[in-house]
C-alpha cells in the first residue's frame, strides 16, 4: 500500500534536494542491510532491486511461499534495524 | 513519511544507481556465476554470490547473460529474471549459446602463456557451451576497459584456425571447426583503452562425448 505522502513524492518532479534524500536513506538501508541475517539479505536485496518473490524463488530453487516468507522476515529485520537507527520503520509488508 | 517497501525500494535504487564496481570487494568467479544460476552446489555460497551480485551491475550483467544461456536450453526454467534494457542484446547473443551440457574445461598447460599474462588482470573465460548441431559457444568475463576482444583459436602444431577481433564477450565457434579431429584451444585477448592488453589462460575444446 502507498500512502498519500509517498504518492505526492513520486509524483513530483525530481529535485537535487529529493535525490540526495533518497540518497542518504539509500546509504543507512545499507547499513542495516549489513546487520541483518546473511542468508536473508540477499534476498532482500532482490526484493529491494524490484523483484517480486516468484523470481527470487525460482533463481534459489525455491516455492513462492519460502521466499515470501524469507522476504517477510528479511524485511522486518531490515526496518527493526532502521527503527533503531532512528528512521521509521513503517511499512507495508 | 512512512517507510514503506515502495519508499525502500526507491532509496536502494537511489543508492545503487550512484554506486560503482570499482569500489566493491572481488567478484566471484564465472564458474560460481555459473553454479548461481544453475542452482548447483551449496545454497549458502550461492546466497554469498547473490549478495554480491545484487550490489554490482558488472556481475548482474554477467549472470543474466548466463541464465539467458541456460534459458535457452531450457535449464533451468525461465520466467522473467531479466530488467536491464541491456538484457535483449545480451540475451540474443545468449541465445545462440545452447547448453547441451556445462562443462569446465581444465586449461592446457602444453601451450605458452606466462609472458601473455598480467597477473590478476587476465581475462576469464566460461565454462565452453556445446551447441546440439556441434558449434561451441565461447564466452568471457568483460574486462574493465576494454576496447576490443581478439579471440584466437589454435591446433596443436600453433596454427591459427580462428583470429577475430570482436566487440563483443562472445563468439560461436562453427561445428566444422570444433569437431575436428584436432587438439584446440582457444584463447581471447583484450586490448585496453591505453593500447595494453590482457589475455585469457588457453582452454582446451573438448567436444562432449556422444
Amino acid at each position: 500500500m502507498v500512502d498519500d505522502a509517498e504518492i505526492s513524492a513520486r509524483r513530483a518532479p525530481p529535485t537535487p534536494e529529493r535525490d540526495a534524500s533518497l540518497k542518504e536513506l539509500g546509504e543507512r538501508v545499507e547499513q542495516a542491510l549489513q546487520s541483518i541475517v546473511a542468508s536473508r539479505r540477499p534476498v532482500v536485496r532482490m526484493y529491494l532491486a524490484g523483484y517480486g518473490t516468484a523470481e527470487i524463488g525460482e533463481l534459489m530453487g525455491w516455492t513462492e511461499a519460502k521466499a515470501r516468507n524469507l522476504v517477510y522476515r528479511g524485511l522486518a529485520d531490515l526496518r527493526l534495524r532502521l527503527q533503531a537507527m532512528g528512521i521509521d520503520g513503517g511499512g507495508d509488508a | 513519511m512512512q517507510l514503506n517497501d515502495e519508499r525502500l525500494r526507491l532509496a536502494y535504487g537511489s543508492l545503487l544507481e550512484g554506486r560503482t564496481d570499482g569500489s566493491r570487494r572481488s567478484h566471484p568467479e564465472p564458474e560460481a556465476l555459473v553454479a548461481l544460476a544453475e542452482r548447483s552446489g551449496s545454497e549458502a555460497v550461492r546466497l554469498e554470490v547473490l549478495d554480491h551480485v545484487m550490489t554490482c551491475d558488472t556481475c548482474r550483467r554477467e549472470l543474466d547473460l548466463v541464465r539467458a544461456s541456460l534459458s535457452a536450453a531450457g535449464l533451468p526454467r525461465q520466467r522473467r529474471w531479466f530488467r536491464s534494457p541491456s538484457i535483449g542484446i545480451m540475451a540474443i547473443a545468449a541465445s545462440l549459446l545452447i547448453v547441451a551440457g556445462v562443462r569446465l574445461l581444465s586449461t592446457s598447460g602444453d601451450v605458452e602463456t606466462g609472458s601473455r599474462l598480467r597477473g590478476a588482470s587476465a581475462v576469464s573465460t566460461y565454462p565452453v557451451r556445446w551447441l546440439p548441431t556441434g558449434a561451441a559457444g565461447l564466452a568471457w568475463r568483460p574486462t574493465a576497459d576494454a576496447v576490443a576482444y581478439r579471440l584466437e583459436v589454435i591446433d596443436e602444431a600453433g596454427a591459427a584456425l580462428v583470429d577475430s577481433t570482436v566487440r563483443d564477450t562472445s563468439f560461436v565457434l562453427s561445428d566444422s571447426l570444433a569437431k575436428a579431429p584436432r587438439m584446440l584451444s582457444w584463447t581471447v585477448t583484450a586490448t585496453l583503452g591505453d593500447g595494453s592488453t590482457v589475455s585469457s589462460l588457453p582452454v582446451r575444446l573438448v567436444p562432449p562425448a556422444r
